[in-house]
């Protein structure tokens, strides 16, 4: 009878707490709420805040998982960012969760070690997935702390529009641009006919060729000729530099190459040049009409080409397109983070990524399964441009990927800032000095340049 | 110092000895059984939520919040008012003597692509001074002015200029970059400031809410005048953001322009990142306020880290006693808000809201209780099990009384209740006195053996006879029962007065009542 009463009693009270407890049980958890500074869109629209948001609906809502964007900017700025938050300056903001980064970033930060290595969360399998280059260059100090999502290369924009008036004035070919020695020289005679179009205002020629890294077209150009561009932790400025120097040089002082800092999209934008070499992935920032300063605007046709290379050279081109870095931080983020970029990362998903953004993607079986129907599909002529070129590279050139110097990124800001110094410098000294003067300034510029480099 | 403590010890056992009182006893018991029925009641309470219910605490904390909250926001909102004034003094100054120094007027600007290059080139000082120091996203000036007034679209194209971050923090610092989203791109180029991916030559004022009224109301103080837009779309890039418009005073004290600044949704965002509670996290928002709707999709929403507040639709709300309970339809917020001195172009009211999700309370809420069931649980356990622990004691003496009495009523018994003990001592004296009086004088024992001798002889017509005497029947009655007659009654009657050597009815009868009295009418009885 006492145990009868024992048993009532503790039934009860199990009872009791299961009611009170039941109550809590059926809350929703806080979800796991993890931040990205990334690269791709920057001011744009963004297609991955789409991607995103998709992925908040469906994925992250089922595991509790939140991504929140806190910055979209571009490369160089989130590499800024990055840096000043790893080395704690005074202001700068907590780092992410999750950032886009090249290595180069992350051998500049102080202490690697905060960032995931994504070999404890990816399977040999998984990883095997991905182009094996891909992994060889996220990989820093045998730990995988980039994972690719997304790579590009450097690509010819043109603004097909006003190269077809140019040509059908000059008879400048399309396949001239097939080659610097060529392009340079369009760039010369693009300098003389725009300069033509107005003769009461003398020198007024415009720019026809940007390009968004300088260091490079140099880089590449010297490698592609057979020789080194790198010499240690320092350049190497062997003959094959001065092959390169020349002819870019020579249409620098004429005026035909843009000097201003900023990405090649902006002089194409304003109708200020009609040739740029970019990332593939700056498709996104080209707009099809041109506005020009008396606020006229103009649709245009933007096309891609393969990047040139030199007529004695290899065939070679910048890889470009940098990863994600995951910061450590608890096993439920960080599990986050990884449950977002197999998501991001999966062979369909990551072709409908790429393919918005002008990327290439980072699996082989998206490269062989999804990606040619994805390219057939497109509808915006600018996209269907680039993703020619893109196949006509990849069947046509070699793909450099630059070394992982710890010294990389300082040689590439002091280049990029000395040699457009130098050349504006030599710009007006050939100026003063007369159209007779360019051979000589051609060389006293680079002797310039690498006394102060 | 020994005797005293063998005084002390004596006392102890002596108090011991004399027991506790019942009284006390039961004074103890009552105090626990109302203990337990104290906290049975704690317990329905507990379940009914009374004492777990931490409304009041919640109002006191959404209070303070909201305070914060309100005060941050209208110090940044008034001062960025303040600002955009000063700016605006600034730009029309600069404006005029621009102008004046190309010998031209206002009027001239429009298809003057130089002057309105020069008269950029001037406001850019300014309008990148007022984004430095502000607490804002961005800066803009408009000028009723346009490039090209051949155009199609030159009614909606203003010149202009337009600033923002490219990065923005938590904490602005000068290294933050800027774009250049509006304006001549050679000022950008001399500048060199980063073209923002959307960059266009001039603004498109049918992009920006409340232009034209803004533009045609006349103006009699500049800080009256500031205006704000609600949430808005910058178009074809992926932000939305918040406007404030000020007039750009000509030198006739006409409207020519407008400045004013930007706060990004991002930047609000970080600026206002979630309070963390003991109830959730607290998200700020800024919102239009329509009838009882808080419209989300104009609003700008803090930091709303663990929590799934989108900038969709609308949040209805309802006033209570502690706070405001807020309903998306498919999301339900408690807070509170509030409308600061700000005025918008579509004429609503903007408030300052401090929201956290109900469900976040609701578990702080159910664990309160919970806290509070169990805990009461335990106490009414505790004191039903102390309970039956003092009713076992108290019960334990009496029963051990009882049990040793049962064993040996003349047993000397303590129990260890005072009472009881009394009693117990009553009850003992008492079977002492029957036990005395149950020893009769000798001679009397002799009588009672003699007289039932004499009993023994009759015959069993007498003893029958006898023994209807002893029932106490008259001889009528005798008679009757045995079935004789009257006078065979009386000779029986007679036979046995002499055999007994009594005399009389009476004095038979006095001998039965003393055989009665004595408890040993058994020794005389017939079982006829």
């Amino acid at each position: 009878m006492k145990r009868r009463k024992y048993m009532a009693l503790l039934l009860a009270l199990i009872l009791l707490l299961g009611c009170t407890g039941c109550g809590t049980a059926r809350q929703k958890e806080d979800p796991v709420t993890v931040t990205l500074w990334h690269v791709y869109g920057a001011q744009t629209d963004s297609p991955l805040n789409d991607l995103i948001n998709q992925f908040n609906q469906t994925v992250g809502a089922e595991q509790n998982i939140c991504v929140k964007v806190t910055s979209v900017s571009n490369t160089n700025t989130i590499h800024e960012g990055v840096l000043a938050a790893a080395f704690g300056d005074p202001g700068a903001p907590e780092l992410p969760d999750m950032f886009v980064s090249y290595p180069k970033t992350v051998l500049a930060m102080p202490d690697e070690s905060v960032l995931v290595d994504y070999s404890d969360y990816f399977n040999e399998e998984e990883i095997s997935e991905f182009l094996p280059s891909f992994i060889a260059e996220g990989t820093v100090n045998d730990r995988l702390v980039v994972l690719p999502v997304a790579k590009s290369t450097e690509i010819m924009f043109i603004n097909k529009t006003a190269f077809d008036r140019f040509s059908a004035a000059t008879g400048a070919k399309l396949s001239d641009l097939e080659t610097w020695e060529g392009l340079f020289n369009l760039a010369d005679d693009y300098v003389a006919w725009t300069d033509a179009q107005t003769p009461d205002i003398p020198d007024d020629g415009k720019v026809f060729f940007v390009h968004d890294y300088h260091f490079n077209y140099f880089q590449v150009g010297v490698e592609s000729l057979g020789e080194n561009f790198f010499d240690g932790d320092g350049l190497a400025f062997s003959p094959a530099f001065d092959t390169v120097w020349e002819p870019y040089a020579r249409a620098t002082l004429a005026g035909g190459v843009w000097l201003q800092s900023g990405y090649a999209t902006e002089p194409l934008r304003t109708g200020d040049s009609i040739v740029s070499v970019a990332s593939s992935a700056s498709v996104l920032y080209y707009s099809d009409t041109v506005t020009y300063a008396d606020n006229t605007s103009e649709r245009v046709e933007i096309m891609a080409m393969p990047c040139p290379g030199f007529q004695d050279g290899e065939k070679l081109v910048m890889q470009r397109g940098a990863g994600i870095c995951t910061v450590k931080s608890t096993p439920a983020r960080e599990q986050a983070c990884v449950t977002f970029l197999k998501w991001l990362t999966d062979v369909q998903r990551n072709v409908e990524f790429v393919t918005r953004l002008g990327y290439m993607p980072v699996k082989q079986e998206s490269f062989d399964t999804y990606l040619p129907t994805a390219i057939e599909n497109l509808e915006n002529p600018m996209y269907a441009s680039l993703y020619q070129a893109f196949l006509e590279t990849q069947a046509g050139y070699e793909f450099y990927t630059a070394p992982k110097l710890d010294s990389y990124l300082e040689l590439e800001t002091r280049f990029e800032e000395n040699v457009r110094y130098a050349l504006k410098y030599g710009i007006a000294k050939y100026k003063a000095a007369g159209p007779d003067a360019i051979e000589d300034q051609i060389w006293a510029t680079l002797d310039y340049f690498k006394e102060h480099y | 110092m020994l005797s005293k403590l063998k005084e002390l010890r004596r006392l102890t056992n002596a108090a011991k000895q004399q027991g506790v009182s019942m009284q006390r006893r039961l004074r103890l018991y009552w105090m626990s059984m109302v203990l337990a029925v104290f906290a049975a009641l704690i317990l329905v309470l507990s379940f009914a939520g009374v004492f777990s219910d931490p409304a009041q605490k919640l109002s006191d904390a959404l209070a303070i919040q909201q305070q914060n909250t309100v005060a941050a926001l209208s110090e940044q909102l008034s001062g960025l008012t303040a600002q955009c004034v000063a700016l605006s003094k600034t730009l029309s100054k600069e404006v005029s003597n621009t102008l004046i120094e190309h010998g031209a007027v206002f009027d001239d600007l429009s298809d003057n692509q130089s002057l309105i290059a020069e008269v950029e080139e001037a406001l850019y000082g300014p309008l990148h001074a007022t984004l430095r120091a502000s607490d804002c996203s961005g800066v803009l000036v408009l000028l009723d002015a346009t490039t090209n007034t051949g155009l199609e679209r030159s009614q909606e194209s203003r010149m202009g200029l337009y600033l923002r971050y490219s990065d923005l923090n938590r904490t602005g610092s000068a290294n933050q970059h800027l774009t250049y989203f509006r304006g001549a791109s050679e000022i950008a180029r001399r500048q060199q400031v980063q073209m923002h991916n959307r960059w266009n030559l001039e603004f498109d004022t049918t992009c920006l809410p409340g232009y034209d009224n803004f533009m045609d109301t006349p103006v009699d103080r500049l800080a009256d005048g500031g205006i704000w837009s609600e949430r808005t779309h910058l178009k074809d890039t992926w932000e939305d953001v918040l406007l404030l418009y000020v007039p750009v005073l000509d030198g006739d004290g006409g409207v020519c322009g407008l400045c004013g600044v930007e706060l990004s949704e991002l930047y609000f965002r970080l600026s206002y990142p979630p309070i963390v509670s003991n109830y959730g996290g607290m998200v700020t928002v800024l919102a239009p306020l329509n009838g009882n709707e808080l419209l989300l999709d104009r609003a700008m929403l803090g930091d709303s880290m663990g929590l799934r507040l989108e900038p969709k639709g609308t949040l209805r709300f309802k006033e209570g006693t502690y706070y405001n309970t807020y309903s998306s339809g498919t999301e339900r917020y408690i807070g509170l808000h509030q409308i600061p001195r700000c005025a918008l172009v579509s004429g609503r009211d903007l408030a300052v809201v401090t929201l956290l999700p109900e469900s976040s309370y609701d578990k702080l809420s159910a664990s309160s209780r919970t806290a509070w069931i169990v805990g009461s649980l335990a106490f009414l356990l505790c004191m039903l099990t102390l309970a039956r622990y003092l009713s076992r004691r108290f019960v334990r003496p009496i029963t051990q009384s009882i049990k040793a009495i049962q064993e040996s009523p003349t047993g000397k018994q303590r129990s260890g209740i005072s009472e009881i003990d009394e009693l117990l001592a009553f009850i003992q004296s008492k079977a002492d006195q029957q036990q005395i009086g149950d020893e009769l004088p000798p001679n009397i024992e002799a009588f009672f053996s003699e007289f039932t001798c004499r009993v023994e002889q009759l015959t069993p017509m007498e003893r029958t006879v006898l023994q209807y005497y002893i029932d106490g029947c008259e001889i009528g009655e005798i008679a009757q029962r045995a079935f004789i007659s009257i006078n065979t009654a009386k000779k029986h009657n007679t036979n046995i007065n002499r055999k007994l050597g009594v005399s009389t009815r009476e004095e038979l009868t006095l001998y039965i009542d003393l055989f009665r009295r004595c408890g040993r009418l058994e020794q005389i009885t017939y079982h006829i």
